[in-house]
């Protein structure tokens, strides 16, 4: 197993959160988290408690720290996009703050039909 | 692990089939219908039939023909019944599938006065003489290195990448390890997670094509103007927490486990040889499937997040899931319940030979839910226009 991504993850009962790899700065909720709860991390995380800012579902991904525009979220340790609006440590990183560096839309080559 | 033997269908070709099906193949639109009532008249029979086939151009032509033939030669088909229009596409296809020396029969309506019902009736004749020899057939002792095994995910969620695709990734090395054929494909989803595959790859020019075939799709969604948001990740995967395709690439790619990558493969295509290879195909399963059943997969391991309930037709389809909501609510879709991996209640080396272990006891004649809910199909992918 060379690759973090490629190793299974697991959690305990006790975790709210799951951290895949050091480098990370967002976590994946365990169960669906609710505002103001303190939410022990699993995995290999800096952290090792987190408060918990907004509702975050099951699965969805919650910061492990603050994140300003134009900064990478990495998960499995590598990039999976860049922040598009602040996000506050405990917030929910999801596509209205995430956005992808890849097959963005670009303006078509023909010239466009409305003004 | 000590005795990893499956019980399959030896093929005159060498290959071993987990099944032993009479295929109904309509190789073009126009008897489509007709082979639908055949194989209503035969309650044994896959049938597939392909909704095009004329005038096909380029890459197109030959995907559709290496598909048709592919799923003619398929391990899990012992016997074929053809049903055409187009006498020398028939002849061709017939050709090379009667090359592996299995049993086949091919029926043209021009050669019934072009009456459909003429054609319906030699071909429930012929359909009946064919099944009745393959039923004759026992299974035998197989060998983890008779598998080819493709590898999919769908309506994946987090869970998926985080669990359920690299369990899948360790069954893989396993059977890769042991001479099996291992496939994975859904090109887009290599996308911000090729520089891993690439790392992998059996030589430079291998990870160039791994590279050149992402670039390839990104390219075509951009000269569309499309935005990949929406439409991978889809709907559904946003809802379950999935926001880039970055994310979801690093998660899908999981499913190919750590092996060398010994090559890249068209839709279709067939592995030169044991090992683990890519296709660069389709992210979308019907199509993704079909091209791994067509190039040899006799089952596939296929994830889900939150469910996704279709399989092939003609290849057993593992469905699994580490979700814990899908695991309660989905009991007859999931093959597999990876849950408990995902709550810290089972590790993960457990879960993976416990995995292996039930795509053995499928091979061996253990049914899918699929299977026995007739959740399955065969869909050809196609891309560009016709004639």
């Amino acid at each position: 197993m060379k690759d973090p991504a490629s190793k299974p993850a697991a959690a305990s009962e006790a975790a709210g959160a799951l951290v895949l790899h050091p480098h990370d700065n967002v976590a994946t909720a365990l169960r669906d988290l609710a505002p103001g709860e303190t939410i022990g991390l699993q995995g290999p995380s800096h952290v090792l408690t987190l408060k918990v800012s907004e509702p975050v579902a099951l699965c969805h991904k919650i910061a492990l720290q603050a994140l300003e525009p134009g900064q990478s979220a990495r998960k499995y340790g590598e990039v999976i996009g860049t922040v598009s609006q602040a996000i506050g440590m405990g917030c929910h990183v999801h596509v209205h703050n995430l956005k992808s560096d890849r097959a963005q839309v670009q303006p078509p080559a023909h010239p466009s039909r409305s003004g | 692990m000590t005795d990893l033997a499956w019980q399959g269908f030896p093929r005159a070709d060498g290959s071993v089939g987990v099944r032993n099906d009479l295929l109904v193949l309509s190789i073009a639109g126009l008897t489509g219908p007709t082979a639908r009532r055949v194989a209503a008249a035969l309650p044994h029979a896959k049938c597939v039939t392909m909704p095009f086939g004329g005038g096909l151009l380029g890459a197109d032509a030959q995907a559709h023909m290496r598909s048709l033939i592919g799923f003619g030669l398929n391990p899990n088909v012992g016997a074929v019944l053809l049903i055409g229009s187009d006498k020398p596409k028939l002849q061709e296809i017939a050709q090379a599938i009667a090359a592996s020396s299995k049993p086949l029969a091919a029926i043209c309506l021009d050669d019934c006065d072009h009456d459909a019902l003429t054609l319906t009736d030699r071909a429930i004749r012929a359909g009946a003489q064919l099944q009745l020899d393959i039923s004759r057939l026992r299974r035998q002792r197989a060998a983890l290195s008779d598998l080819c095994i493709g590898l999919e995910c769908g309506r994946s969620d987090p869970s998926s990448g985080m669990v359920a695709n690299p369990l899948i990734g360790l069954v893989a090395d396993r059977l890769e390890q042991a001479g099996a054929q291992v496939m994975f494909g859904e090109t887009l989803e290599w996308l911000g997670a090729e520089h891993l595959l690439a790392k992998r790859a059996a030589s430079p020019q291998i990870a160039e094509e791994l590279r050149a075939a992402v670039q390839r799709r990104e390219q075509l969604a951009r000269s569309h103007g499309q935005d990949l948001l929406g439409h991978n990740p889809g709907p559904t995967n946003i809802a379950a927490g999935l926001s880039t395709i970055e994310e979801k690439s690093l998660g899908a790619i999981a499913k190919s486990g750590s092996g060398c990558i010994r090559g890249v493969l068209s839709l279709a295509q067939r592995p030169a040889g044991p090992g683990l290879y890519a296709m660069d195909a389709s992210a979308y399963s019907p199509e993704s499937l079909s091209g791994f059943v067509a190039a040899g997969a006799q089952m596939l391991l296929f994830s889900t997040g939150v469910g996704n309930s279709y399989v092939s037709l003609l290849a057993p389809t593992i469905k699994l899931s580490a979700n814990p909501r899908a695991g309660r609510t989905l009991a007859q879709q999931l093959d597999f319940d990876a849950s408990p991996v995902f709550e810290g209640r089972q590790s993960a080396s457990d879960a993976a030979d416990a995995l292996l272990h039930r795509l053995l006891d499928v091979a061996s004649g253990t049914m899918t839910w699929g299977e026995i809910l007739g959740e399955g199909d065969e869909v050809v992918a196609r891309m560009g226009e016709a004639l």
